[in-house]
Parts: structure tokens; C-alpha cells; sequence
């Protein structure tokens, strides 16, 4: 058995490097043997983590299917029509779309579960605007709010997703991603109103905002609170 | 022979009715043991405080000079069970407190693995409380701390290892805890032993501040990294004696002082106090038989606000507080602070979700916040003299805690003792500056890892 030139202590024989101080087996008379049989297991035990998934979908199913069958029922019964009824079931099918499918598939990818949710949602704002009589604000003003909106949080889940920016430099980007829109839905909505096309309100959000993103960014450059920050919120 | 002479009947007649009253008391079942039993106390916190970097779990290993055969250790294993069946219970969730409960599931030993004690969601699993892997020549055993200490872990892998010996022809009389295998399960060994000996005449609970709490790179992929360090219990004895302290005070003085001397050089808490939680099996002074939680812990200290100390200062200050807290009336005082809510109406009304906030409120307060680290000395074990010589030495290591990532776990055996340090941190300074100073003591420490891949 050799001993470690730095900490004295004598190594096991299946040890290449010396597990306290990393320091590498230097002795002649006894140099380190690959075939030496080590102390411990070398099989790594996975870490499963098991949820009964379809479970969860089936509860969430039931508990927004009961009340938009609740208010259809409501609805005819009382009018012998569908009408009113048909806000609270959209809004619920959303939802749906929106929680159900990460239970669903066994791999949830960015295509599988943003984009139904997305399409299902603008789906449902044509409808609200089909079901009132003047609902020609569809076109040029709930289209391109939506896409404004849509557009920027893909975009930051791919981010997110792809680990394209670090964890600290993430929330910077949202920061100013949020800024940036509501200055984009301010003048949409100018042009909407056919006012004159300068920022108004979203001022007041888009420089908080890119103050906070600044103070983010510095303070993401500071290595020491970078590693208490993931230190404490590791997962 | 005074209890006799009181009840006025001969012992023979004694015993008898101690007899008919054991099997009668649960309603003259087939089973002299209930179907499920409330946590003891100590237990009761486990449960709740798991998470996945924190799960209250203890592994024990013998180390034999032979490769084991994993169908013998099964069949050693359904025969330990046989002898202890409430160890073969599940946790279950009631609507007021956890309980154990009797669980038919076949039994397996599993290969052993690089990262043990890993997170093990006994809650969700539903599965036993405990786990036998095998190595090379290395039987182990993983335990939630819900369901025993490390006495009655012990107890178990000593009892184990000799039915695995035995089934290979090795013949042996019971003793040094090992239990007759042929023998009834006692109901005795499953008693709540904090419930009997708390009187509660006074009840305290040191005050203690948060401690200092070392950091570092946190492993990747629940690993964990093991460093074990093996040294000759007769020279550790010797110098322990050279100072005129236990093992267990030496290491601890050790393991503070190195502690403390990492905390000055990082220039961080460096006004926190540096304590170690000491587990303490309280049997020695309060005979019972059980093989549940029976332990308390004591927590020496320094606080380097006050100043700088040197190793020999710490030595005594060690030494000391443990003559004062290691004796039958401060232990009965601290059982008494443990167990006093437990007897409170109101709280044991309470539904299990509230308590299991309340309980961690109180652990957050009370709990691994008040210590830097972990020393477990289960002491100089011995095993029957006949099998003895076939087992090299046990290893005692503890799983891993959220906030300190090093833990200590000493056990000696034919004259090697183990010491195995447990870490989820990729840094090993505490490791190091330990050995070393084990080294500059004048002791032969042998050191082993799992070598798993820092980066």
C-alpha cells in the first residue's frame, strides 16, 4: 500500500489519485495496480422519480369537463339554445389544453404542449369575438396582440428549454422581453385608436423593467452570489 | 425476589402469568405481536422531514474476508425476519401520526451501488423500511431511521451476518448481539422506550443559536461521495488515553477543531458557532430491551465569537460537556422536553398535515440548523468468537442531510476502526484536514473512496 506524498495517509490500493487531496500515487516500489479490486460498487443506482401521470390528466379532466357540461345544461335548459354558455366551455377547453397534455405524453416537448395551447387560446379569443355582433376587432387588434405575446414566451421557453442562457441571465431576458411588449401592444393600440404613434404608458413599464434586467445582469456577473443563489435554490 | 414475596406467589407461578398476560393482551391473536405499531418518538420527526437531499437514512456494512453468495443472504435474511418481524413493516400514513404496519411483500437483496442511500421515497414506495445489498464481500444494509438506531440496526446486521455464516456451516452461540435465531420475537424488543422512562419531573431543552454550516459544490445526480478511513482501535485507544479523553470525545475534538479551522479560513459565519450533533444510546442508562429509536443526542460546541481556541482547549471543553450532559437526570430531562407534546391532547388531535407543518417549523428551529456536522460513534463492537474471525470490519455511514453535506459515522471491529465520511459536496477539505490531523496524532489511518467523478 502507498501513501499519499501530501496527506500522509495510505491509500487503499485501488486508489489512482488520493481521494482527499487528489494528488496522484508516487511511489516506485508500490505504483498503482488498475486491476486491484476497489472497496465499493461501481453500479450507479438511478434516481426514478414515479408519478401515476394519467391519474393526474384524468382528475384535471374531470374537474373542468363537470362544470362546462353544468353550464351548457344550464344554458339549453333555460333558453333552449346555446349561447352564453359557450364563454365558460371555451375558456375551460383552453385550460385543458393547457394542463392535460404535459400528463399525456410520455416525452413533452415545446411542439406538444405550447403550440395546441396557443392555437386553442386564439381559437377561442375568434370566438369571442364571432359571438359578439361587432366583433371586428379580431383582425387588427386581438390577432397581433396575441402573436405579440405568443411569440416572445415560445421564444423564452426555448430558451429556457435548450439552456441557450444561463439560469441567472433568464430572468433579465424576460425582464426586457416585457418591456419590449408592452411598448409593442402601447402603440397597437394607438394605431387601433388611430392616435399618433409614440409610447405612452408602456414608458412606465419598459424602464422599470430594463432597470431591473440591468441590476439582474450585474448582479449575475458576481461569481460569489451566482454560487449562493444555485446553492440554495438547486433542484 | 422482593416482587415475589409482595404478590406472595413462587417465581415459577410469576413467570407463568407473565406469560399468559403476553399472549392474551392482544385479544389471544395467533401473534403475540401486533399488526402495526405506533412510531416511537423519535421516529415520529423522520417521516416528515424527508426531502430529496434529506432523507434520515443509516447504512451498516460487514465486510467478510469471503465473496458473498446472494441466495444464501436471502435465505439468511428471511430468517433473520423470522426472528425480528417488526422489522419487516411498511410506513404508512394514518389520519393523525404515521404508523408502521406488518407487509407480506417477498423480500430481495439487491447488488450494491456506487451512490447508496440515495433519495428513497419510503412514502410513495410502500415497500420495507430497510434495504440489504451485497458487495464483493460486503453485506449492507440500509435503514430508515423511522423504523430503529443504530443499536437496533446493529442488532439486525450482526443477527444477519451470523445466519449468513451459519447457513455456510459456521456454528455459533447466540450473544454480543447477535439473537438466537430459534428464539420468539419479544414484544419487549418493540416497546416505545422513551414513553417509559420520560417522568418528566423536569424538562429541558438546551438553548441553542444557528450554527455555522459548511458549503460547497453540491454532487451532481444524487451521488454521494464516501471517504472511509480505517485505523487500529488499540492506537486510537492509546492515544485517546494520551489525552485523557473517549474515542468518541477525541474525534469529536478533532472533527470540531477542523471545522472550526476551515470556518476562520473561508471568511464567511466566522462568528457562528461550530457544534456537533453526538447521537447518544441512552441504554446504558435506561435497560431496556428495544430495538427502536432509543437515543438522544448532545451537541458540543464552541462559539469562536469569544475567541480563538486551540485543540487541547476544545479537548476538554468536549470532555466536560459531555460528563455534564451524559447522565441519567439531564437525559431523562431532555427525554421529558421530546416526549411532553406528544402527551398533548390538542396536538395529538390534530390533523397529520398541521402537525407535519408544525413538526417542521419546530425541526427548522431546533434541528440540523443548530449543528455543523454529524458524529456517530457506535463504539467497539464484538461478535461471537466462533464467526468473529471471518468478518473483517463493519462500516457505519449516514445518508445525506440538506444542510450540512458531511457527516461522520465511527464503528470498530477486531480492532479496526471505521470511520466513513458521507458527503453530497464535491469539496473534500473537512476529509482531508480530518485524516491529516488523525496522522499528525501519530495514527496509521488506510484510506478508501468510491472514487465517483469529480468535476
Amino acid at each position: 500500500m502507498a501513501y499519499c506524498v501530501h496527506c500522509g495517509v495510505r491509500l487503499d490500493p485501488s486508489e489512482k489519485y488520493c481521494p482527499l487531496c487528489g494528488v496522484p500515487v508516487l511511489d516506485p516500489l508500490q505504483p498503482y495496480q488498475a486491476d486491484a479490486k476497489k472497496p465499493y460498487a461501481d453500479r450507479h443506482d438511478p434516481v426514478i422519480v414515479r408519478k401515476n401521470r394519467r391519474l393526474t390528466a384524468g382528475m384535471i379532466s374531470i374537474i373542468l369537463i363537470f362544470p362546462a357540461l353544468l353550464c351548457l345544461a344550464i344554458d339549453f335548459s333555460v333558453s333552449r339554445q346555446i349561447d352564453w354558455s359557450l364563454y365558460p366551455t371555451g375558456a375551460l377547453l383552453v385550460l385543458w389544453t393547457g394542463l392535460v397534455p404535459p400528463f399525456l405524453w410520455v416525452r413533452p416537448s415545446f411542439r406538444r404542449i405550447f403550440l395546441p395551447f396557443a392555437l386553442t387560446g386564439l381559437a377561442y379569443v375568434y370566438l369571442i369575438s364571432y359571438l359578439q355582433l361587432n366583433g371586428d376587432w379580431f383582425l387588427p387588434l386581438a390577432l397581433p396582440v396575441y402573436l405579440l405575446t405568443a411569440i416572445p414566451t415560445g421564444v423564452i421557453t426555448i430558451v429556457f428549454q435548450r439552456r441557450k442562457l444561463s439560469l441567472f441571465y433568464l430572468p433579465a431576458f424576460i425582464m426586457i422581453s416585457a418591456g419590449l411588449l408592452s411598448l409593442a401592444i402601447d402603440l397597437l393600440i394607438r394605431s387601433y385608436l388611430e392616435q399618433a404613434l409614440r409610447p405612452g404608458w408602456s414608458l412606465f413599464v419598459l424602464l422599470p423593467c430594463i432597470a431591473v434586467a440591468l441590476v439582474l445582469v450585474l448582479l449575475a456577473r458576481r461569481h460569489a452570489l451566482r454560487e449562493a443563489v444555485a446553492r440554495r435554490l438547486h433542484v | 425476589m422482593s416482587i415475589t414475596r409482595r404478590v406472595g406467589m413462587d417465581r415459577q407461578a410469576l413467570f407463568q402469568m407473565a406469560e399468559r398476560n403476553k399472549t392474551s393482551d392482544r385479544g389471544g391473536r395467533r401473534h403475540p405481536i401486533a399488526r402495526w405499531y405506533r412510531l416511537d418518538n423519535a421516529a415520529k420527526i423522520y417521516p416528515v422531514i424527508m426531502r430529496s437531499r434529506h432523507i434520515s437514512v443509516f447504512r451498516l456494512s460487514a465486510v467478510l474476508h469471503q465473496e458473498i453468495e446472494p441466495d444464501r443472504l436471502l435465505a439468511a435474511l428471511r430468517n433473520t425476519l423470522k426472528r425480528l418481524p417488526f422489522f419487516a413493516v411498511r410506513l404508512r400514513k394514518g389520519m393523525f401520526w404515521y404508523y408502521l404496519e406488518s407487509c407480506q411483500l417477498p423480500v430481495t437483496v439487491e447488488e450494491d451501488v456506487i451512490n447508496p442511500m440515495r433519495h428513497w421515497s419510503v412514502r410513495d414506495e410502500k415497500g420495507y423500511l430497510f434495504r440489504v445489498r451485497y458487495g464483493q464481500k460486503r453485506i449492507a444494509v440500509e435503514f430508515f431511521h423511522a423504523l430503529t438506531d443504530g443499536y437496533g440496526g446493529l442488532v439486525f446486521l450482526k443477527t444477519l451476518t451470523a445466519a449468513y455464516l451459519s447457513l455456510g456451516g459456521s456454528q455459533y452461540r447466540p450473544g454480543h448481539g447477535v439473537l438466537d435465531l430459534n428464539a420468539d420475537a419479544q414484544p419487549e424488543e418493540m416497546e416505545d422506550a422513551y414513553r417509559r422512562y420520560s417522568d418528566f419531573r423536569v424538562t429541558r431543552r438546551p438553548a441553542e443559536t444557528a450554527a455555522f454550516h459548511l458549503q460547497g459544490t453540491i454532487l451532481t445526480g444524487h451521488q454521494l461521495s464516501m471517504i472511509t478511513g480505517i485505523c487500529s482501535a488499540g492506537q486510537v485507544a492509546e492515544v485517546a488515553k494520551r489525552h485523557q479523553v473517549s474515542i468518541t470525545e477525541l474525534l469529536t475534538s478533532v472533527y470540531l477543531y477542523q471545522l472550526y479551522r476551515i470556518q476562520q479560513r473561508g471568511g464567511f459565519q466566522i462568528d457562528r458557532p461550530v457544534r456537533i450533533s453526538v447521537p447518544i444510546n441512552v441504554r446504558r442508562y435506561f435497560p431496556t430491551r428495544t430495538l427502536r429509536n432509543f437515543a438522544l443526542y448532545a451537541n458540543p460546541g464552541i462559539e469562536p465569537a469569544l475567541g480563538d481556541y486551540s485543540f487541547e482547549e476544545i479537548l476538554l471543553l468536549v470532555h466536560y460537556f459531555m460528563r455534564y450532559t451524559i447522565n441519567q437526570k439531564y437525559l431523562n430531562a431532555m427525554m421529558g422536553a421530546n416526549v411532553r407534546p406528544e402527551k398533548n391532547w390538542l396536538l395529538r388531535l390534530a390533523p397529520l398535515k398541521l402537525k407535519t407543518l408544525a413538526m417542521r417549523i419546530v425541526y427548522a428551529l431546533v434541528g440540523e440548523s443548530r449543528f455543523t456536522g454529524t458524529l456517530s460513534n457506535l463504539g467497539a463492537q464484538t461478535m461471537p468468537e466462533e464467526i468473529s474471525g471471518q468478518i473483517d470490519h463493519f462500516e457505519f455511514q449516514l445518508g445525506p442531510s440538506r444542510l450540512n453535506p458531511v457527516n461522520c459515522a465511527v464503528i470498530s471491529l477486531n480492532d479496526n476502526l471505521t470511520i466513513a465520511f458521507t458527503s453530497t459536496m464535491q469539496e473534500t477539505d473537512i476529509q482531508r484536514a480530518f485524516f491529516q490531523h488523525l496522522v499528525e496524532l501519530g495514527l496509521d489511518v488506510t484510506v478508501m473512496s468510491n472514487q465517483i467523478e469529480r468535476k
